[in-house]
């Protein structure tokens, strides 16, 4: 039987680990869990299962490959890494890793937190570009001249990075003008034909990232 | 010279990775940076050695130790693990230190999300304390008869797992009433020797567990 992904019908914490799937040409399950319109926002479809699925800590994304049932993106990240050798090969690599798979993560739920749930959403706007611009540039040194992360190898954590930080370039593009290293890791992401077949097969979609109730990502835009 | 750890003087991300030190009894220099009173909350103790410290993402808390120079709290000590073989042995202990990480971390912030400037604490907290039962309750059956959370050999994820846990466990004490793995597996971390030497030496403070700004837990309560 096939692995099952199974995650909101969006991108948000899942895209990453879709894409590592696709890259390896596992075939697996993409299950969609749909969330209903507003105002209600139903997302009755996963609560029934919730409870159904032998999970320790039930939630989205989880992943099920027979005896395997995960929850928490990192933890499925991490494991498919181990499972497919997108790890690093030593301690340097790994800390290199795992440096970035933290501020990778901070920069999604930096934005996370500005598009849900924030009364303030139009003055935290404003200072969360600022920031932005300075989080990029880190990242910019960090990744200098190296193709990815670890330095040559492809790792686990070059899929959560593209996604964190296509996030926040579909969010702010300015934030990335001048970011040479991290605009070509973004492309030489795309670029990799797994990716890139994926990406245009119909299957893809940008939008949306968010939930429907994030004052910004929310939408399928055009 | 000793490896220094970095962090304002509370326990917020950093206490885990002072326990695990203690527990190695490692001398490191416990480097604590001040944050002045309200209404200003001044940090520029910290502010102005951050861009001194050769960084690569520079935040608090950091790791320096000769060439390792480390920032987040989570690579720090998942680094300390590896370094000092608090990790798992094989591939399904892995698997469930990883997934109890991100369970911890999730309940931390949890915590963390609802005291820190947020207009809405007091309705949020209410919310909270509903919540907090079920989220004990799982970790509970997790740990069932485990002695740590891979089983019998204590790792990172166990030092990360007791901050989560107390924070949450002083802030509301009733979600734990009947959470017998829980309380007891608190009570075997407190026992372990270098532990319970610390935690009676004078240097360890229970609280403030987070900044002075905190609607709760900002304070050095008797």
């Amino acid at each position: 039987m096939a692995p099952v992904l199974a995650y909101w019908d969006v991108r948000g914490l899942a895209s990453n680990i879709r894409n590592l799937l696709h890259y390896k040409e596992v075939e697996f399950e993409d299950k969609l869990y749909k969330i209903g319109p507003a105002p209600d926002y139903d997302t009755s479809e996963w609560i029934s299962a919730k409870p159904t699925l032998g999970l320790d800590f039930p939630n989205l994304p989880y992943y099920i490959d027979g005896d395997v049932k995960l929850s928490q993106s990192t933890a499925i990240l991490r494991y498919l890494g181990r499972k497919y050798d997108l790890v690093g090969d030593n301690e340097a690599q790994t800390q290199r890793i795992e440096l970035a798979e933290q501020q990778a993560i901070d920069l999604r739920l930096g934005l996370a937190r500005l598009v849900y749930f924030n009364a303030n959403y139009e003055k935290d706007r404003e200072e969360y570009v600022k920031k932005l611009t300075t989080l990029v540039e880190q990242m910019d040194r960090f990744i200098g001249s190296n193709q990815w992360i670890a330095g040559d190898k492809l790792t686990y954590v070059d899929f959560l990075l593209y996604d964190c930080l296509d996030f926040n370039r579909l969010f702010d593009a300015s934030a990335f003008q001048g970011a040479d290293n991290v605009n070509n890791y973004l492309t030489r992401f795309e670029n990799i034909p797994q990716i890139k077949a994926y990406m245009s097969s119909g299957k893809y979609n940008k939008f949306p990232i968010f939930g429907p109730i994030a004052v910004w990502g929310g939408q399928k835009e055009a």
